[in-house]
């Protein structure tokens, strides 16, 4: 190749650039990434992959999944909350959020976000090994204040993780003291709940959707939901507060959130495309399929309970001495 | 009978056989390019897969990833770039054998025992899945950090020349393993208040950075000494394979065996079983010397034994949806969507389904051989590229691999930074690859004895409590003590004559 | 520069005293006897030992030798400016590539590496220009890698 063929093609790389860059034209004209804080293969990733796929869809743009993975999420949450807010830059935010920075991680809060919608939640529960003894919540919550502390031991998270959270807080609501049952760190539900099935510990707290094929398996059993009602997945399972009356709940939730400040055209056509998206049949399906929780809540329902989470979070956490 | 018809007919359908060759070629395509990994060619699949039959659904991701894992050999032969911390452990001997020469014949040994521990794995997954995964069900963590520590045992084996430089090697893995938040105790380490270091040292930008970059910054000082690697022709690439299944059987099949069963496990994987079949293949070898110098020995077990373990992390996947490593994880959101719960009950309830699935497998690993014979046809032209411009594209495909791991400049950073340790392990004699085990077992090591200590309110003993935790934990034991029994012996020996 | 197992073993050693009172600011987990710090202090206890192991073979096998040699390339100045000029090459595009964008950042850096490697400077950029494009294709597009877009120069990907 000489002269002659190498400079066009470099002039034709550049003038190609010029294009890229036209005025104010309609939102959206080039694709969009969605930051997703957690790895591929969990249920964060299901969840951002198939609403990106459905918002592609919506916006005839490609919606391009980006994991942005380390630090219990706090690496991808800042690059959320840190992107430019023109909209082209949206991710999905967990319940994470709500924690890390009451651990001192960051000082990121649910404030320095603009969250779209709340697209899922799954609630929190408590699931034995089959082979345990404990028929019912209120047998297992028994042995717990009975026994000497660390006859029952938890998994199903790392330290200070949701699911250890939810051990925190289900133990303060009924007045037994945190020491009682030590956690054993875990990465993830699956780690947690194939060690209990193992005998390496006793009880679960993880939502009973990552348990749903040891459940099915009757490998596991599992004895409460953290929810106001009754899941529809598992309809003999009874809430928590059926099965021992105490008041505490918690779910998990995934949001679509951007970074503050984005222009209003785009937020709005974004919110509309997600709303729409939220109630295709595709998704409706795909995460009744997957077993996850199917909850809707706009921006500003989204961000009061975002906000409510903070708190209760921010309570337990201070009281178990895991806050900084 | 009727049953196995029904499951042929599903697989042998002109869609679902297209669908898979299309997939294998795309597995191929993003395993051979340094940092894009098999797990990102599933993740990738998965939107696609939404709109497809549960057949062809699973096809492309059986297909897919068996390729990327097999092709991620490739640039470590060719270039000293792996694709996988297990590829990193036979990574020297295929390299090695590429510079003198014998190219045609490490990624012919790749290709064939790659295919031969897919279909073995493939097997194993057919005849005993359950019995497997409820064995694989009583490992908990004790079990599990004595298998780590044999795996990381396996460093003093591999090292070739001074054992102590080896050690130094894999210290240099372990402290990079211990920085960020990800332990379990979730304190950050060694982070510096940064955030990006929060998440830890993601090990293939570090792997790229201690293996291919190193080898640039070598090039650059003294490359035009060395000479380029001669470019294999693919000439009786399988063929030469023959004889090689002919002298190592045994080889053969302790790797496909070692791979299998390791891979089952849903806490261990493809990274642990090729380490440890590596270490074993030199340790029981007539010629101990000749490993990591180009020679085929271990590539035939420790390659069988990779792909061994791919297949058999399906087996807690499929019987209790227990993923084995992060593709089985995928795949089994895949599963549900398309109505597969996994569960022992998938085995009688949805028989002409799992018949199709296994039928996949065997195809998927049979296709192999031609796809994976034009990949290596089409990767060897690049070095028919003079090196003076291969050099700067590699540098180029380093930091765009590094890049899509991290999706930010920060793996750009970390490459660089191990670019700069390799080259100076390197230039002292410090072999690479024990870094590499204890950057991906450090992490393992920890959460299994921290988790152990809770569970058994910190008595050691605990570790020799349970059966399969005692079996494993004497033979650890043991494994270590054998030079110093074996000296003892000879020295009694010399003092009787 | 290739140490003996003398100097070696001495900065193995040291680094295991750094590592050791790193360690120390960690702390067990509540209630528990390990933490943090158990992995960390394992971790320079082991490297204490090889610190010494190095030292005794070097003082056993080595006596008489110099700490360390000086290969041959080390001597040529040349193969020096090479390394940092790649390693400076890197760190640029690390700092620029958010503003100048993949593709131009990417482009001046294979360009200048091929000038190093001693590529005529023509066919350097004919092929830089083809491999950026590649991969930006490749990555960008097909694979979906989110590599920076840029402030200057941005391809309709």
């Amino acid at each position: 190749m000489d002269r002659r063929t190498v400079l066009p093609l470099l002039a034709a790389t550049l003038t190609l650039g010029h294009w890229a860059a036209p005025a104010l034209a309609e939102y959206p004209e080039r694709p969009i990434e969605m930051i997703v804080p957690w790895g591929a293969g969990g249920g964060t990733d299901a969840v951002g992959r198939i609403f990106g796929q459905i918002l592609q869809e919506e916006l005839g743009k490609p919606v391009n999944v980006v994991n942005r993975t380390g630090g219990s999420g706090v690496v991808g949450h800042s690059a959320i909350a840190k992107a430019k807010p023109d909209g082209y830059t949206i991710g999905v935010m967990t319940i994470e959020i709500d924690m890390m920075h009451w651990q001192g991680l960051t000082d990121l809060t649910y404030k320095d976000f603009d969250i779209l919608a709340l697209v899922n939640a799954d609630p929190g529960g408590i699931m034995v090994s089959a082979d345990a003894p404990w028929k019912d919540a209120a047998a297992l919550r028994d042995t717990i204040k009975a026994d000497p502390a660390g006859t029952v031991k938890a998994s199903g998270t790392g330290q200070g993780g949701i699911w250890h959270l939810n051990l925190l807080g289900w133990l303060m609501s009924e007045g037994i003291p945190v020491e009682a049952v030590p956690f054993v760190p875990s990465q993830g539900a699956a780690a947690g709940l194939t060690d209990m099935v193992a005998g390496g510990v006793q009880m679960v707290p993880s939502s009973l959707a990552e348990g749903r094929s040891l459940i099915d398996a009757t490998r596991v059993r599992a004895l409460a939901s953290m929810s106001d009602e009754r899941q529809a997945m598992f309809p003999d399972v009874p809430t928590l507060k059926e099965a021992t009356g105490s008041d505490w709940k918690l779910s998990v939730w995934r949001a679509i959130a951007a970074p503050k400040d984005m222009p209003p055209e785009a937020r709005e056509k974004l919110t509309a495309a997600i709303e729409k998206a939220y109630n295709s049949e595709s998704y409706q399906n795909f995460m009744k399929e997957r077993g996850f929780g199917l909850r809707w809540a706009a921006s500003e329902e989204a961000t009061a309970l975002v906000a409510a989470d903070d708190a209760s979070l921010g309570e337990v956490m201070k009281k178990a001495g895991l806050a900084k | 009978m009727s049953v196995l018809a029904q499951s042929f007919a599903m697989v042998f359908d002109p869609q679902v056989l297209m669908v898979m060759v299309l997939s294998g070629a795309f597995g191929l395509f993003v395993g051979a390019i340094p940092g894009l990994t098999a797990t990102m060619a599933t993740a990738l699949l998965v939107p696609i897969t939404f709109f497809m039959e549960p057949i062809a659904a699973i096809a492309s991701i059986v297909t897919a990833s068996a390729m990327a894992i097999f092709s991620g050999d490739i640039p470590g032969a060719l270039l000293r770039i792996p694709g996988t911390p297990a590829s990193a452990a036979y990574v020297d001997d295929a390299y090695r054998m590429t510079r003198d020469g014998r190219g045609n014949e490490a990624l012919g040994a790749l290709l064939v025992f790659s295919v031969i521990g897919g279909v073995f794995g493939t097997i194993v997954l057919i005849l005993a899945s359950p019995i497997l995964a409820e064995i694989a069900l009583k490992f908990s963590s004790f079990e599990y950090f004595w298998l780590v520590l044999l795996g990381l045992s396996a460093a003093i084996f591999v090292s070739p020349g001074s054992v102590p430089r080896g050690l130094v090697a894999l210290v240099i893995g372990l402290v990079a393993a211990c920085v960020g938040m990800d332990n379990p105790t979730a304190e950050p380490r060694f982070t510096f208040g940064n955030v990006d270091l929060l998440g830890g040292i993601s090990f293939i930008p570090a792997m790229i950075g201690l293996f291919a970059l190193a080898e640039v910054l070598r090039y650059l000082v003294r490359g035009h000494k060395t000479g380029a690697p001669l470019r294999p022709s693919t000439k009786g690439l399988l063929k030469s394979q023959l004889p090689v299944i002919r002298r190592y059987p045994k080889q053969m099949l302790r790797g496909n065996v070692t791979g299998t069963l390791i891979g089952a496990l849903p806490g261990a994987g493809a990274d642990i079983a090729a380490w440890i079949s590596y270490a074993m293949s030199k340790r029981f070898s007539r010629e101990p010397e000749k490993f990591g110098k180009g020679h085929v020995e271990g590539l035939v077990e420790a390659g069988a034994s990779n792909n061994a373990a791919v297949s058999g992390a399906w087996i807690p996947a499929l019987v209790f949806g227990i993923p084995g490593d992060s593709i089985t994880a995928i795949v089994i959101g895949v599963l549900y969507i398309k109505g597969m719960n996994p569960g022992p009950t998938i085995f009688i309830n949805q028989a002409e389904l799992i018949n199709a699935l296994f039928i996949v497998f065997l195809l998927a690993n049979l296709l192999m051989i031609p796809l994976g014979w034009l990949a290596i046809r089409a990767a060897t032209t690049i070095l028919a590229v003079p090196q003076k411009i291969l050099m700067p594209i590699i540098t180029l495909f380093c930091m765009v691999g590094a890049f899509a791991i991290t999706n930010s400049v920060f793996g750009i950073i970390l490459m660089l930074c191990f670019g700069i340790i390799g080259f100076l392990m390197e230039e002292n004699d410090i072999p690479i690859a024990p870094a590499i085990l204890g950057l991906v077992l450090g992490p393992l090591l920890e959460q299994h004895f921290i988790t152990s200590m809770i569970k058994a309110d910190g008595h050691l003993m605990a570790f020799f409590d349970r059966p399969i935790a005692a079996g494993l934990g004497i033979f650890t034991i043991l494994v270590w003590c054998a030079p110093l029994i074996r000296r003892a012996i000879l020295r009694r020996k010399e003092a009787v004559t | 520069m290739r140490l003996g197992d003398r100097a070696l073993g001495a900065l193995t050693l040291l680094g295991a005293v750094a590592l050791f009172l790193a360690s120390r600011q960690f702390s067990p987990l509540p209630g528990q006897k390990y933490g943090a710090e158990t992995l960390p202090l394992a971790i320079s206890g082991l490297t204490a030992i090889v610190g010494i192991w190095l030292i005794l073979q070097g003082l056993a096998t080595e006596r008489g030798a110099p700490l360390a040699d000086v290969v041959e390339w080390a001597r040529e100045p040349a193969a020096w400016g090479r390394i940092a000029a790649t390693i400076g090459l890197i760190a640029a595009y690390i700092l620029m590539s958010d503003w100048m964008g993949f593709t131009l950042a990417s482009l001046v850096l294979v360009f200048a590496l091929m000038l190093l490697t001693g590529t005529k400077p023509l066919p350097a950029l004919v092929v830089s220009v083809a491999a950026v494009l590649v991969v930006q294709f490749a990555f960008g597009k097909l694979l979906m890698v989110p590599l920076p877009r840029g402030e200057i120069l941005s391809l309709p990907w």
